[in-house]
């Protein structure tokens, strides 16, 4: 079985093998998203379609999330490849600052207005902190892995400290 | 998700005390596991590099989510267990495959807008789970309170090495 094999040129091959099955799970993804198979959660409409046929998506209700850009009126931004794309969110009872995130699910109106029926805002300051102590995360991570594993350069493996 | 020290530390303490009663799980297993709770975001590429951006290139559609999957993840796990000895590879996927299925249930308990949460489980079935909602991932008490509990775990799995510290005083 090629995957519990040391040699380096197996291994190779199986994790290329690998990669093109993670290759091909996006792009089927992408496929799935465009053709709006996943109705209840965001993937679609894209941002682009959204803002280019927007009349065909009024009256429908979907999630939108973007950055506050303006608070009064309240305003989001979506980016997407050739531009941003901005929503006035209604029926906002709470009290949004510009800079936070805010997912909105609701019912999409004329003129780039969407009734929203559920909120959701992570404040700016928040989310500082959430990639302050991700990045933390991943350095406390490694500095436990290199303090357990050690890696062997001629076989390119790493095994434990004290193993076999 | 919540954030990624949560996910870290959630494993540390599932993981840890198990390595004191189970023999064939050595304190290596400890940051495996960890590992294999930071895998699912990889799918924060889309940060560097948005979706529309690689579609642009491509000229197809295409979507990073599947990183953040229980699909995809065990892909990049079973990719990652690659660089292991193959006498622990199979252990080291596992740990792997843990620490990706702790991540995804707690995303599932996420606050998000709307009735349901992302289909994490492709590309088994793409049914979108209802909305719990007990946090937002930009909270902090997640990590504050599982940050409390990793230190009492590591006093208690280490109170043997604080003896003997203390002694030696």
């Amino acid at each position: 079985m090629p995957y519990l094999r040391n040699s380096i040129r197996r291994r190779a091959l199986l994790f290329i093998l690998l990669f093109g099955v993670q290759v091909g799970f996006m792009l089927h993804f992408g496929l799935i998203a465009e053709q709006c198979r996943t109705p209840n959660y965001n993937f679609c409409p894209e941002t682009e379609t959204l803002a280019t046929e927007y009349q065909q998506y009024e009256g429908r209700t979907l999630t939108l999330t973007g950055t506050v850009v303006m608070t009064e009126p309240l305003v989001i931004a979506l980016s997407y490849h050739n531009g941003v794309l901005r929503v006035e969110v209604q029926s906002v009872e709470r009290k949004v600052t510009r800079g936070s995130r805010l997912g909105v699910y609701g019912t999409l109106r004329p003129d780039h207005v969407i009734q929203a029926q559920d909120v959701i805002v992570h404040p700016a300051t928040n989310r500082r902190v959430m990639f302050t102590v991700s990045v933390l995360a991943i350095l406390l991570t490694a500095a436990l892995g290199l303090y357990q594993w050690t890696f062997n350069r001629t076989q390119l493996v790493f095994h434990g400290r004290g193993e076999s | 998700m919540p954030d990624l020290l949560t996910h870290v530390l959630i494993m540390y303490i599932i993981v840890r005390p198990l390595v004191n009663h189970i023999k064939w799980l050595t304190p290596t297993a400890v940051p495996v596991a960890m590992a294999g709770a930071l895998i699912p975001d990889a799918v924060k590429l889309s940060i560097l590099l948005p979706h529309y951006e690689v579609e642009a290139m491509l000229g197809v559609p295409f979507r990073w989510f599947p990183l953040a999957t229980l699909g995809g993840s065990l892909v990049t796990a079973a990719m990652a267990s690659l660089v292991v000895t193959a006498e622990h590879r199979l252990r080291a996927f596992g740990l792997l495959a843990g620490g990706i299925v702790v991540h995804i249930f707690l995303d599932a308990l996420l606050l998000k807008p709307g009735p349901t949460t992302p289909p994490k489980l492709y590309p088994f079935t793409l049914w979108e789970p209802p909305m719990i909602g007990l946090y937002l991932s930009s909270d902090i008490w997640p990590w504050v309170t599982s940050s409390v509990i990793a230190l009492f775990v590591m006093a208690v799995t280490n109170r043997h090495v604080f003896r003997q510290l203390m002694s030696d005083k």
